[in-house]
């Protein structure tokens, strides 16, 4: 809970909340000297980060960056001008773009990406007919920690004798 | 207007794959008021010829690899039926061996988070009791049941039942 409205302070910090969670938020830091000063710690140490990082500006030396950046559009001149027009790059760009989100869309509708249905299955009454002999088994998949229900019905033996009465009562 | 154009396009391939699942969404919650399943009666029959497993019944290969039809030298699909059942509703199919094939759609249930289907099945001559008169069965949302043993033309006939809930 307490992480929960850590999180939400950050974000109200950041502002990233809306109207309404921030209105939120404000009642609750109206109420809660807790909040408040975590809302102002928060203050304080995005000051001591801006610090140390202007700090940092201010003693790194551009001005091999300068140099550098010289030197690049000297080269730059110097070369024939490009061929490939913006619109090409640009077009380039997005064509690139919607190739590699049609193959993310692919990967995802994939039936592959989504497991295959499982069998399991309960068999809650079977009645077979007169003379026939049901055998009910499963066969397992170990891979897929699954197994497929198999009902195997044989009434080869009634037919065999129906074929016999019939045959009888044929000669008879 | 080209990078307009341009944007749309990538913005309708991005949001494409969340506008189904919205539509998935509504579409179960439509299938809870008017439950029906869509069973799909897959006959092959299994016999000592050689010629392996027919190619459209691959999903069923592992199955197949296994005893009792890994004793089959071929297993080929004869015919593929497909039948939508509304709860409470029973369809037929007539069978290669002119066999009938009764199936009813009983219920959907939900256990552990996962949907199951009940559902009754009935493979016999017309007004006939004999092979299998009565089988209530329970299977998982998109599971497969099989059911062999019928002679025909020399060969064993394999029926594959598989339900979903539409």
């Amino acid at each position: 809970m307490a992480e929960r409205e850590d999180r939400e302070l950050q974000r109200y910090f950041d502002g990233e909340l809306s109207l309404r969670q921030a209105r939120q938020v404000r009642e609750r830091l109206i109420e809660s000297a807790d909040d408040q000063r975590r809302l102002e710690a928060l203050g304080e140490m995005r000051g001591l980060l801006r610090e140390a990082a202007e700090a940092e500006a201010d003693d790194a030396d551009f001005s091999r960056l300068w140099d550098g950046v010289r030197t690049g559009i000297a080269t730059e001149k110097g070369r024939a001008p490009r061929r490939v027009g913006s619109w090409v790059l640009r077009w380039g760009m997005v064509t690139a773009s919607a190739v590699a989100v049609a193959v993310l869309v692919l990967v995802l509708w994939s039936p592959l990406s989504s497991p295959p249905p499982r069998n399991d299955c309960t068999i809650e009454d079977l009645e077979v007919g007169q003379g026939a002999i049901s055998t009910i088994f499963t066969i397992a998949d170990p891979e897929l920690a699954d197994a497929t229900t198999v009902i195997w019905v044989d009434d080869s033996q009634d037919s065999q004798e129906s074929q016999r009465i019939r045959e009888s009562q044929g000669e008879l | 207007m080209r990078r307009a154009l341009a944007l749309s396009f990538v913005a309708t391939i991005f949001a494409a794959p969340f506008s189904v699942e919205a539509a998935g969404a509504g579409s179960a919650a439509k299938v809870a008021a008017a439950d029906q399943v869509q069973c799909t009666i897959r006959t092959a029959v299994g016999s000592e010829k050689a010629g392996g497993v027919d190619k459209r019944l691959s999903k069923l290969r592992k199955q197949f690899s296994k005893p009792p039809f890994s004793a089959f030298k071929s297993i080929k699909l004869l015919s593929t039926r497909s039948l939508t059942i509304g709860q409470g509703a029973s369809q037929r199919a007539t069978l290669p061996n002119s066999k009938v094939l009764k199936l009813t759609f009983k219920e959907r249930l939900l256990a552990q988070g996962k949907q199951r289907l009940r559902l009754h099945l009935s493979i016999t001559k017309p007004k006939s009791r004999k092979f299998l008169p009565g089988t209530l069965y329970t299977i998982a949302d998109g599971g497969t049941l099989l059911v062999g043993g019928a002679q025909h033309q020399g060969g064993t006939l394999i029926f594959a039942i598989t339900c979903k809930a539409k």
